[in-house]
């Protein structure tokens, strides 16, 4: 990431959190003041991810990435001791750390729990007077949680109260504890406590669901007390009695304590923020009761005097209120001053000015409905001095009972809001998470991200993995992402980086103040890379979600990928092993057909040539005493099966020839046939049939052949003419006897007469535009050269077929046979 | 989507170079076959002529006829498929319906293929002129 400005790097266990989320919006805020980037590494850690060698987010911080790095709350399990070991990690920085440290060498911000929380038991216990408090843990090993464990028995103990352990709950600071602490006390245990505090106020919130539940009233039949002041304490029925802890302010002050720390010569500090009771109503006050009134009860002198004459005294009590709002610039003066003008008969600024603090406080996150407090005051001042039924008294009984309603107004605005913002939110999500769900590549992941994630308001977003599955993970790869609105265009792959620099070099390229989130894509502990969004107005639940989903679509992604690439490899190797099996055929095949063509009277050329590796085409010359025997045909079909019958024909008609030399040809193929029958249909269940002409040249002139194949063409020497012989009869391996569907043909040769057998895939042979060889061509080939040599009439041929056709379609097969009675040829 | 001819659950097919067009007449199931029967129209007439045996024995046909007067070339392949489909038809509804070939006498291939079909089953196959 670029660092043209100083950088800060904040570790957190997450992002969607009420206790985190004030914290890192203040730091936001504050950071956005200083003009300084900000990158926020999520990660929830636990010991053993400390010792394990894990691939954690909080990791890739370093000084090739900020300046300076603030510890926030890393997961409830760590001791100040992990921590402190944790920190080590970045000894080269300057550190601040929230939660506890036990060392001196780290800046800490933190805030003082024990006071406030022992002014909030003793509430309950002084004020209240309850005796059965029951208390509800934090997670075993939590510091923290011990810490507020151990105030509640202390303050048991200097109220005289016995411990009893049967009062005290197990939790892990979720709502779901408080709803399974009820249901152990009271279901399992059969105690009735008083009152019960909470480690936190998530806990307090399931405790009053589940008291609810029961129908308990609270606080009328149990106090609650919660710790930490989220800002739902506010929202919950009834309002939740809690300890504040300041988280704004913590988040703003750990920032300024670690930008100290990097002016030259200083040194690492500790500050302690204090914690405060806010008294609401689920203790068993009101919470817009003024216990202690700020004012004399004594009455004055009625009238507009008398209110004139207490300014000050009003004035301080409403400070004491502590109520959010502009309170740098004396607020509380000008509302009593306004309040006294308009029942002056002066300018009605009352309400208007009353409007704007409210609004102050609404935008500061404050507590907007604790102003009822302030009208509860003004209205006590107006009581005890005004006349009753004067101009002045009803005149400050209708303004205040408006401001009653503009404040309950104010203070309604907020979560009505929360809650719209909330619901568009999920809306998007759904629609987000449907289009994340349907990617199935790292292209396409760019543009989905590019077209949804601005609806949530984050301008870019990056999708990293790590190259090594084991950590130190020393490089990554930018795999995916968006920035100004577009998808980048990375090449395949992505772009390679140092791990420790977070994104490649120029991403972003951005000169004004930039702030991220740098999260797992599996909270898993040894995530397979992390994303990195670029901050924007969406609440911490929008990236948590996001990091979800886009963690699945990674894990998605990647999984189809090894999917495709195992396939491919396995397709690879069937691919390979077919060819192989396919050039073992191909070598069998060729190595049976004949190789010697020297033959008593006559000469014989031939030549097989494949579409493919193996192929259908038959011939086979078997000179015999009792003459030349020669076989062409073709298997009808493609490819293997075709060449394994092929070599079952020859196999079998080599047999049965060898076996009746004297045959007619239609006897062999009577038997062939019931042998090719009886395998190809009945064994091997295909039904390939074979279209073979047997031709048995006896010595004697004589040409005796059977079977349905292409017509024979011989070249009439005396005659100077082609004769076509038709080859009537039916085929091999169609029908289960061929008995009477044969006839034995017999023709006479002449001296020097040529004969050529061929199969298909020479008249057959197409051009380009789709018309054939044909008969007719090769007809007037063998016209033109029948003279030849029978090696140079089977190459003539057959170069014009080649040149003729565009790709070769069929096995070519030609056999040139010439008739030579008296001569032996080699 | 080709519509159907009345009466028929077969509906004509036209792959560019080849076409299978079905028409029936009383108890004659007839389809002109058009084009090239090469590597590319196998599937489909596989296809079809299995469609083409069901029709036949469904509507209880004593005849199916195939024009060949327009089919210019079959390969090997596509008179397997043919060799199937008499099989199919001869063997196991026998004695359903009897098959006539059209043929073209200007078409060598077919005087050579169709000779050899008709000696398989000669009772059952016709070819003519």
């Amino acid at each position: 990431m670029p660092r043209r400005r100083t950088t800060i790097g904040v570790l957190s266990l997450e992002v969607a959190n009420a206790y985190l989320e004030p914290i890192l919006d203040e730091l936001s805020a504050t950071a956005r003041e200083h003009q300084l980037n900000l990158v926020n590494f999520v990660e929830s850690l636990n010991p053993e991810d400390l010792t394990a060698n894990r691939r954690l987010t909080t990791n890739i911080a370093g000084p090739a990435s900020v300046d300076a790095i603030l510890v926030l709350p890393l997961g409830h399990r760590l001791t100040p001791e992990d921590l402190t070991a944790y920190c080590q990690r970045f000894s080269a920085l300057p550190v601040c750390s929230v939660p506890a440290v036990t060392t001196d060498s780290v800046s800490h911000v933190r805030v003082d729990n024990e006071a406030g929380l022992r002014a909030a038991i003793a509430h309950l216990l002084g004020v209240h007077g309850y005796r059965r408090v029951a208390f509800v843990c934090g997670p075993k090993g939590s510091d923290e949680a011990e810490l507020r464990y151990q105030v509640y028995r202390s303050m048991l103990d200097a109220h005289g109260i016995a411990f009893d352990e049967a009062l005290v709950a197990p939790g892990e600071y979720m709502i779901q504890s408080g709803i399974d602490a009820v249901a152990l006390l009271w279901d399992v245990r059969g105690l009735k406590p008083e009152a019960i505090v909470c480690v936190n106020d998530g806990t307090a919130f399931g405790v009053l669901e589940a008291l609810k539940a029961r129908g308990f009233s609270v606080p009328h039949d149990v106090a609650v007390l919660g710790f930490d002041d989220v800002e739902l304490a506010r929202y919950v029925d009834p309002p939740l009695t809690t300890v504040r802890q300041p988280l704004r302010e913590l988040g703003r002050r750990a920032l300024e304590v670690l930008l100290e720390r990097l002016e030259p010569g200083s040194l690492p500090r500790s500050e302690v923020l204090a914690s405060e009771l806010v008294i609401r109503d689920s203790c068993g006050c009101s919470a817009y009761r003024v216990s202690d009134a700020p004012l004399s009860s004594a009455p004055g002198p009625l009238g507009l005097e008398a209110l004139n004459q207490k300014s000050l005294k009003a004035q301080r009590a409403l400070i004491s209120l502590g109520l959010p709002g502009a309170r740098d610039s004396h607020w509380e003066e000008k509302l009593y001053a306004t309040f006294l003008d308009e029942l002056s008969r002066k300018t009605p600024q009352f309400l208007p000015f009353l409007r704007s603090v409210l609004d102050d406080a609404d935008r500061s996150h404050g507590d907007v409905s604790a102003f009822h407090k302030a009208i509860t005051l003004l209205w006590q001042v107006v009581s005890k001095n005004l006349a009753p039924d004067s101009w002045e008294w009803k005149r400050a009984d209708r303004l205040l009972h408006a401001a009653r309603v503009m404040t309950s107004g104010v203070a309604e605005r907020g979560p009505a809001h929360q809650q719209v913002r909330s619901v568009d939110s999920a809306y998007k999500l759904t629609r987000t998470n449907n289009a994340l769900s349907a990617v199935i590549d790292f292209a396409s992941a760019g543009r989905v991200l590019a077209q949804h994630l601005p609806e949530h308001g984050i301008p870019s977003c990056y999708v990293c993995v790590y190259e090594s599955e084991q950590p130190p993970v020393e490089w990554s790869r930018l795999v995916a992402g968006f920035c100004s609105g577009a998808a980048l265009e990375l090449p395949e792959g992505g772009i390679r980086f140092r791990t420790e620099l977070v994104l490649p070099a120029g991403i972003p390229d951005s000169a004004e103040p930039s702030q991220h989130i740098v999260g797992p894509l599996s909270r898993n502990g040894s995530s397979p890379g992390y994303v990195v969004f670029e901050r924007g107005a969406s609440a911490g639940f929008v990236y948590e979600n996001l990091l979800v989903q886009i963690g699945t679509m990674v894990g998605h992604i990647r999984l189809l990928d090894a999917l495709v690439r195992e396939a491919t490899l396995r397709e690879a190797a069937e691919r390979a092993r077919m060819q192989k099996e396919l050039a073992i055929a191909a070598q069998i095949q060729a190595s049976i057909l004949p190789r010697s063509f020297a033959v008593a009277g006559l000469e014989i050329a031939a030549a097989m040539q494949p579409a493919t590796e193996v192929g259908g085409d038959y011939y086979d010359i078997i000179p015999l005493e009792s003459g030349t025997w020669i076989g062409i045909g073709d298997v009808a079909g493609h490819g293997l099966p075709t060449g394994l019958v092929m070599l079952m024909l020859q196999a079998t008609i080599s047999g049965v020839v060898r076996g009746a030399p004297n045959a007619p040809p239609s006897e062999i193929l009577y038997t062939a046939n019931a042998v090719l029958f009886d395998n190809i249909r009945n064994r091997m269940e295909q039904d390939e049939h074979v279209t073979l002409t047997l031709l048995h040249f006896t010595g004697t002139g004589q040409m005796i052949f059977a079977g349905a194949h292409e017509d024979i063409l011989i070249y009439r020497a005396r005659r100077g003419e082609v004769e076509v012989v038709q080859t009537p009869g039916a085929w091999l391996a169609a029908a289960r006897d061929l008995r009477g569907k044969l006839d034995d043909i017999t023709l006479e040769l002449g001296a020097d007469d040529v004969v050529l057998l061929y199969t298909d895939g020479i008249t057959e042979a197409r051009r380009a535009d789709g018309e054939f060889f044909g008969p007719e061509r090769l007809i007037a080939a063998l016209a033109k050269v029948w003279q030849a040599p029978v090696q140079e009439i089977r190459d003539a041929i057959l170069d014009q077929v080649r040149a003729f056709m565009g790709t070769q379609q069929d096995d070519i097969t030609l056999v040139v046979i010439r008739n030579t009675p008296g001569r032996v040829s080699s | 989507m080709t519509a159907l001819p009345s009466g028929l659950g077969l509906a004509p097919v036209d792959e560019g170079g080849f076409s299978l067009t079905p028409s029936l007449r009383g108890k004659v199931l007839a389809v002109k076959i058009c084009g090239n029967g090469d590597m590319a129209a196998l599937d489909v007439l596989n296809r079809y002529l299995k469609q083409l045996h069901r029709e036949a024995v469904h509507l209880g046909a004593a005849e199916v006829e195939l024009d060949f007067h327009e089919l210019y070339f079959m390969n090997s392949s596509c008179l397997k498929a043919l060799v199937s489909f008499i099989d199919g038809a001869a063997n196991v509804d026998k004695p359903g319906y009897r098959i006539r070939f059209l043929t073209n006498p200007q078409l060598f291939w077919q005087r050579r293929s169709l000779e050899a079909l008709q000696r398989l089953a000669p009772e059952f196959v016709q070819i003519e002129s």
